[in-house]
């Protein structure tokens, strides 16, 4: 296949805005030139796994669950792979190959596109691994409707009951059956006479024809040449009749050619000769105007059937006069293309720019340095961090990645894969935090776009494909993603440098004021490294991505859903070094018990579940040198982890509420014998004090 | 004829000369093209040639509601405008609009299918051949996918009446879903649909589960396929599918439905068959010698579905074609190489792998091992006739692969593409 080249079908890689972001994975449906003359690309969009809602995701895996075992009661073969039988880090790279069909239609220009992929409808008998070993490929099995925020299943219905099935006649054995009456005529009988003869009686029937058209009145015909006559004698209207009447008269010859020539010889005529000039005009005429039979007929042939139009216009498309017309339609046509080749400057994708991070700019500098160094990604040699998907620490090229203010970089090949599918290759916590903290993921901002446009209503769908999408009138108010600020050791210690004061003045005036520390502008790297050591003791077990594969463990998130909490008291703002030493010899002061909304599927497998699997079973996770955690899902375990000044802001729902009324991210807070302990020993008023400030620190 | 099988082929003159409106990919003019072919390439004079019967209002109600009848046989694009709660309730509009003359047209492939289970029945031929029928879509109660009157489910009424079992082959790109559903319920029908499923495509239904309920278990079977699948992967899919089909269910009579959309090239097809690898699928039912009703279907590209309908007649005479086309008055529709077998190829993957491939038989295969070895019918006994009896004894081997003569032709792979060899016994017959 030529490389470059774009059909309409095809699946393709587009680039979205702001890049770098994943691209957006859609197909080509119509290629047009515009006024410009540049092409654009009409595409039905594909969303990724994570652009979902997750109500919407939790009612996928819902589905595939029901459509298992169903076929399973319908003791129908199912020989199957099954989601099941993946490893862990099969699962995580699986979900960035699963798309969700859309039938909104956007329009690109044709140098945003970065590639071609190829999508396809999986079958429950695939081995989804097949997906995962070849590059670009793509599967998906449901259908989203971006407008009504739901999905349906790409299946129609075989519909059981009296208004569907036939009433099948019964048997009837041979010995009481009748007669059958046969009712059509039969035109031809094979076998009759040699092909030869047959042959030659064509000959014969051909030569009256030519023979009585030049017997034809002039006026009638004039200027009819013996070659034209002899071409319009040999139309299959008059082989047909030959042989009609050769049957009728039981494959005599002498009396079929007496039967051509009764009283003179016969001629037949089909639509194309039968037709005057004077017909042809104004046929050619009214089909300029509308390409409808009817309305021809109507207009400007009323005495022609329109069964004689239809059959004369397709004649008509074998003589000159059309191949006429068919060029100027062809010029008309032009606009609309079939293909279109595309040369990437950059095939893999990659965009050179600001965000390119080889050469000396990025190596060299003083921020880099400052940098805390997380827990898990290995530093290159010259002390940079690794690559935050594969955790390399070579390559030959690197990429900014991530928020801005995190300095994370991926390898050229993870970058690659990323801007493909979605993911990074290990399920790190980046990728569980990423989409919250602000980088918006291409299908996102198309549903933005989307909204913004609502008032042009979805695309319209053809019949051939005849599933109905509802649109809804008003417009979907994205709801404002919550967060919190989770201090790194970094910012901790930063803060402590600046004071209270300071901090005050920067949180009042967030833009106007540039920050000066009151200490000296370059902390001592020493303190720096202390202080992080300091935390890092204070962990008891430090996260590392390859702990977190062998934890996403979806069968424990479900069989024991009660887990013990451990509480540590907030830092607090004494020196570092004392702080770690205390953080160390923390002890349980309060314990929640965690019940997760009960889940209908049992295949919640998104990365939503691995977070609050990974919430509830780690007590001291705690993204290193990230300051922005906003999940919303996990925001008031998060809160809970902090300390024990306040585990009671969440207390609201004193009965676990069912699962029906639970948001499907929701979480709640039950209290136990714990905590209700902790409660009573704070007293009321410190209580209201605490929820009214949950900052601060509780006094005893 | 040397091969002793009879062949009877049904067209009208008119069929050809409806149209479906501005813009519609359903030409019925792709009929009169074929039959321009076929009676320039000298087949008509071979086989039976009728002129069939309009089918009445009362066959169509063998199968269809009567008030969706009534209603198609008065409508006109005249008086539509009173009709327009029937409209939405019968799906007539868009992809099934009403055209001049749509109950004849309904009528006369209707008319045809039906006179064919007829000779059929009375063992008046062993090939009935209408391509102007094939309309699968349509269901009882309403037309879909340009179908509006299902004349292969009435057909197929038809044979039942002196045949136990009629196994129906569907190799348009589309799903049968109108046989499927009118007979999901009966194990004396079985559907199999070769078909493209997924991505939206019409009409949704086909997936490999569908395999019918109730006494009709396991008498659906759907082959789902993706696009771009050409030759090679699709015979290795429907031979030893169809094989095994027969060994078990061990059918009395044959539908054919010949869909040329899954040709490469298609207007509204995806998948990349060459009229060789069409005819093939024609070719191997052939060989089972079984009573066959051969009907068209879809197909979109209008000269193509000409060569591969024209080329099918070919196969079920037995008789060599040439592969330049014979003058015909049509000849310039197929400009520019005016040949029986242009490549119709497009340069698409085949997105169906060896291994989905391998599943897909394995597991069709699988079920077919559920069905009780040839059902009975309420009735006695098979009547005791020749080619049941040769086609049991033909069959007694492994599935895969076909006993007898059949063995040489489905092994041979050079033999898929040369023109047959064991056809020349007949030419000797009128020279």
């Amino acid at each position: 296949m030529a490389e470059g080249l774009y059909r309409i079908g095809e699946c393709i890689y587009m680039e979205v805005f702001p890049p770098p972001m994943p691209y957006q994975i859609c197909k080509i449906e119509e290629l047009r030139k515009n006024t410009k003359g540049s092409v654009e690309v009409a595409a039905k969009c594909f969303y990724r796994r994570k652009d979902l809602p997750p109500s919407v995701l939790s009612c996928a895996d819902r589905h595939s669950i029901v459509v298992e075992e169903e076929n399973e009661l319908e003791g129908v073969a199912v020989s199957s792979f099954s989601f099941d039988k993946l490893s862990e880090q099969e699962r995580h790279l699986v979900r960035h190959r699963e798309l969700f069909l859309s039938r909104q239609i956007e329009t690109y220009k044709i140098d945003m596109v970065r590639g071609k992929c190829s999508v396809t409808l999986l079958n429950e008998l695939e081995d989804i691994r097949t997906y995962l070993v070849s590059e670009d490929t793509f599967f998906y099995s449901m259908v989203y409707d971006p407008n009504v925020k739901n999905l349906l299943v790409d299946k129609g219905d075989i519909r059981v009951g009296a208004d569907f099935q036939a009433e099948v006649p019964p048997y009837i054995p041979p010995e009481s059956r009748e007669e059958p009456s046969h009712l059509a005529t039969k035109v031809w009988e094979p076998n009759k006479m040699p092909d030869h003869k047959v042959e030659q009686f064509l000959v014969v029937a051909r030569s009256i024809g030519t023979f009585a058209r030049a017997l034809l009145d002039g006026a009638k015909k004039p200027q009819i040449s013996l070659r034209l006559g002899a071409a319009a004698a040999s139309r299959d209207i008059t082989l047909f009749h030959a042989m009609d009447t050769l049957h009728q008269n039981d494959y005599d010859i002498t009396q079929a050619t007496s039967y051509l020539v009764p009283r003179g010889p016969v001629l037949c005529a089909d639509e194309l000769e039968a037709w005057t000039q004077e017909e042809a005009k104004r046929f050619e005429e009214g089909l300029q105007e509308q390409k409808d039979f009817l309305y021809i007929q109507k207009k400007y042939l009323s005495w022609k059937p329109v069964k004689s139009i239809t059959a004369y216009y397709y004649m008509w498309k074998t003589t000159d006069r059309y191949q006429i017309q068919k060029r100027h339609r062809m010029i008309e046509k032009q606009n609309d293309l079939k293909e279109v080749i595309v040369h990437l400057r950059t095939p893999s994708g990659a965009q050179t720019g600001p965000r390119d991070l080889s050469g000396k700019a990025a190596s060299s500098g003083v921020i880099p340095a400052l940098l805390p160094p997380s827990n898990d990604v290995p530093r290159t040699a010259d002390g940079e961090r690794g690559c935050e998907s594969c955790l390399a620490t070579t390559a030959a090229r690197w990429y900014m990645w991530g928020p801005a203010h995190e300095h994370c970089r991926l390898c050229n090949l993870c970058y690659t894969y990323w801007r493909k599918y979605g993911g990074l290759k290990l399920p790190t916590r980046w990728e569980a935090s990423e989409k919250k903290a602000g980088v918006m993921t291409a299908t996102a901002l198309l549903q933005r776009k989307l909204n913004k446009d609502r008032p042009s209503g979805p695309p319209k769908s053809s019949k051939k494909a005849p599933r109905h999408v509802t649109a809804r009138k008003s417009g979907d108010i994205i709801p404002p993603v919550p967060f919190f600020m989770r201090p790194s050791p970094h910012t901790l210690f930063e803060r402590q440098g600046m004071g209270g004061r300071s901090l005050m003045r920067v949180a009042r005036h967030p833009t106007s004021t540039a920050i000066v520390p009151k200490s000296s502008p370059k902390p001592s790297l020493e303190a720096l490294q202390r202080f992080i050591a300091g935390r890092r003791r204070a962990q008891r077990r430090p996260f590392t991505s390859h702990s977190l594969a062998s934890t996403l463990n979806r069968q424990s998130v479900h069989t024991s859903p009660v887990k013990q909490l451990i509480v540590r008291p907030s830092p607090t703002p004494i020196s570092p070094g004392y702080k770690a030493a205390k953080a160390s010899k923390t002890k349980v002061v309060a314990s929640g018990t965690y019940v997760p909304p009960k889940t209908m599927n049992r295949q919640i497998t998104d990365s939503r579940a691995a977070k609050t699997h990974l919430a509830s079973s780690s007590g001291v996770y705690v993204p290193p040198s990230n300051g922005v955690i906003p999940p919303p899902v996990s925001e008031s375990r998060k809160r809970k982890l902090e300390g024990p000044q306040e585990p009671e802001r969440k207390v609201k729902v004193a009965r676990p509420p069912s699962p029906a009324t639970l948001g499907p991210g929701e979480l709640f807070f039950k209290a136990d014998k714990g905590t209700r302990q902790a409660r009573d020993q704070l007293g009321k008023g410190s209580l209201v004090k605490a929820a009214r400030s949950p900052a601060k620190l509780i006094k005893y | 004829m040397s091969s002793g099988r009879r062949t009877a082929y049904f067209y009208d003159p008119d069929v050809g000369n409806f149209h479906y409106g501005q813009g519609h990919p359903m030409k019925p003019h792709r009929l009169a093209l074929t039959h321009s072919l076929v009676l320039n390439y000298g087949l008509y004079k071979k086989m039976e040639v009728y002129r069939p019967y309009r089918a009445t209002s009362h066959d169509m109600c063998r199968f269809h509601a009567e008030d969706y009848i009534d209603f198609l046989q008065r409508v006109t694009p005249q008086n539509i405008s009173g009709f327009t709660n029937c409209l939405s309730r019968f799906n007539v509009g868009d992809d099934c609009p009403v055209f001049p003359g749509l109950y004849d047209f309904c009528s006369i492939y209707t008319g045809a299918s039906l006179e064919g289970a007829v000779k059929l029945n009375s063992g008046s031929c062993d090939v009935a051949i209408n391509w102007a029928g094939g309309l699968h879509h349509a269901k009882k109660f309403e037309a879909s996918g340009f179908c509006y009157v299902n004349d292969i489910v009435i057909a197929i009424l038809e044979l039942l009446k002196y045949h136990p079992r009629v196994l129906y082959i569907d190799i348009d790109i589309h799903h049968g879903d109108g046989v499927q559903e009118a007979f999901y319920l009966t194990d004396r029908v079985m559907t199999v649909s070769f078909h493209k499923y997924g991505n939206l495509f019409f009409p949704g239904t086909g997936d490999m589960y569908e395999v019918g309920t109730e006494k009709g278990k396991h008498y659906s079977v759907n082959v789902p396929l993706k696009d771009g699948i050409d030759d090679l992967t699709y015979d290795s899919l429907f031979k030893p599918i169809i094989q095994a089909v027969v060994e078990h269910y061990r059918p009395t009579c044959i539908v054919l439905q010949c869909g040329a959309d899954s040709l490469g090239c298609d207007r509204l097809g995806c998948f990349n068959l060459s009229i060789k690898g069409h005819g093939e699928c024609v070719k191997f039912v052939k060989r089972f010698n079984i009573p066959t009703l051969v009907l068209g279907g879809g197909g979109y590209t209008v000269r193509n579905v000409a060569r591969c309908w024209t080329y099918e007649t070919a196969l079920l005479l037995d008789s060599d074609i040439n592969n330049e086309l014979p003058y015909t008055e049509y000849f310039e529709y197929f400009s520019p190489d005016f040949t029986l077998h242009p490549d119709v190829s497009v340069k698409i993957d085949n997105q169906n792998t060896r291994q989905y491939i391998d599943q897909i038989r394995q597991t069709v295969v699988e079920n077919l091992r559920l069905l009780p070895h040839s059902p009975s019918v309420q009735m006695q006994q098979v009547p005791p006739d020749m080619l049941s009896m040769d086609l049991s004894m033909e069959l007694s081997s492994d599935t895969r692969i076909p006993a007898g003569e059949g063995e040489r032709d489905v092994e041979h792979p050079a033999e898929f593409y040369s023109s047959g060899t064991d056809h020349d016994h007949l030419s000797g017959v009128e020279t």
